[in-house]
């Protein structure tokens, strides 16, 4: 994303200012993501992701009244598809370090430590194919880039995105801890 | 865009104000992670829109928020590891589960005391002022 201090035109409006200045920081973030995957086993990598997912995804809701309702929200729930993947490395990760902390070192212990690796690793494997297969596969950058500069042809952009993002859910569904998405 | 921008604040300010206040009341783990998400909505569009506020001032308010969010996170890191632990076979009477559970009161303590002290000093009617909303 641009790091411009200022980035909005003051004499233009909200809209005209997220037609411009939006599909540029979303093809930045395509292009961030790329890059920090070419580095396919580095935790910190995924860390970069996590926090650009963040940083688009709330930048992108603080427009939504620009844009039509159907097509932005279509675009936001494949976004915390993204952000939920890589919250549950997240999660396997933290609670590892907590517990590293307070507990002994035990059989018990290092069960749970490989039981969270592998949670871990299956998570980031998973993210890995969601963005490959779906998020990024071809003809979605400009999916996005489109519909936030306002060049999208259907009425509110929501076309294509049902049946990759129902997938996507169900697949979530079945093995996503029960906390809340959207952190 | 100024308008936008400070409409777009003053609402996020407002729904931070209510989480905060329902937060201080009932910290379970729905009303945590609801009290992060409004910290960083609020945070992204400070920054974001910067560029309509006093320097001095977002960049203030953004470390509050920063670290009321370490507060948050320290009893959310609690909640995940218990449900984690759980997933993994471990009994809820488990001393781990047990040590979980007491740094998680603790934690949660910590922060409800964060919340009141932001609510005693009227953290939204202060803010609203620095940010000229």
């Amino acid at each position: 994303m641009s790091r411009s201090r200022t980035p909005w035109n003051q004499r233009e409006s909200a809209e005209v200012n997220a037609r411009r200045r939006l599909p540029r920081m979303m093809s930045g973030y395509f292009a961030e993501v790329r890059e920090a995957l070419a580095d396919k086993h580095s935790p910190a990598a995924l860390h970069r992701v996590r926090l650009a997912s963040k940083k688009i995804r709330y930048t992108l809701e603080l427009f939504r009244q620009c844009y039509g309702a159907a097509g932005f929200d279509a675009r936001l729930k494949a976004l915390k598809d993204v952000q939920t993947s890589l919250g549950d490395v997240n999660d396997a990760v933290t609670t590892w370090r907590l517990l590293a902390k307070v507990m002994p070192h035990s059989p018990r212990r290092r069960a749970l430590r490989e039981y969270l690796k592998k949670r871990a690793a299956d998570r980031a494997e998973e993210f890995r194919a969601h963005w490959s297969e779906r998020f990024d596969a071809p003809g979605r950058e400009r999916w996005w880039t489109e519909f936030l500069g306002g060049r999208d042809g259907t009425k509110d952009g929501a076309q294509g995105s049902a049946g990759d993002e129902t997938a996507v859910r169900g697949r979530r569904a079945r093995q996503r801890p029960s906390r809340k998405t959207g952190a | 865009m100024k308008e936008f921008a400070h409409s777009q604040v003053s609402t996020l300010l407002r729904r931070l104000a209510a989480q905060v206040k329902r937060t201080a009341e009932v910290a379970d783990a729905d009303s945590v992670h609801d009290l992060r998400v409004a910290i960083r909505r609020l945070s992204r569009a400070l920054r974001s829109f910067a560029q309509f506020f006093p320097a001095k001032q977002w960049k203030r308010i953004r470390k509050e928020l920063s670290n009321l969010m370490e507060a948050a996170a320290a009893v959310r890191d609690n909640d995940v590891a218990l449900e984690l632990v759980e997933k993994a076979g471990a009994a809820e009477r488990a001393r781990v589960a047990l040590t979980l559970q007491a740094r998680r009161g603790e934690a949660e303590a910590e922060l409800r005391e964060e919340l009141r002290n932001w609510q005693g000093r009227g953290f939204a009617r202060e803010w609203r002022e620095a940010l000229e909303l």
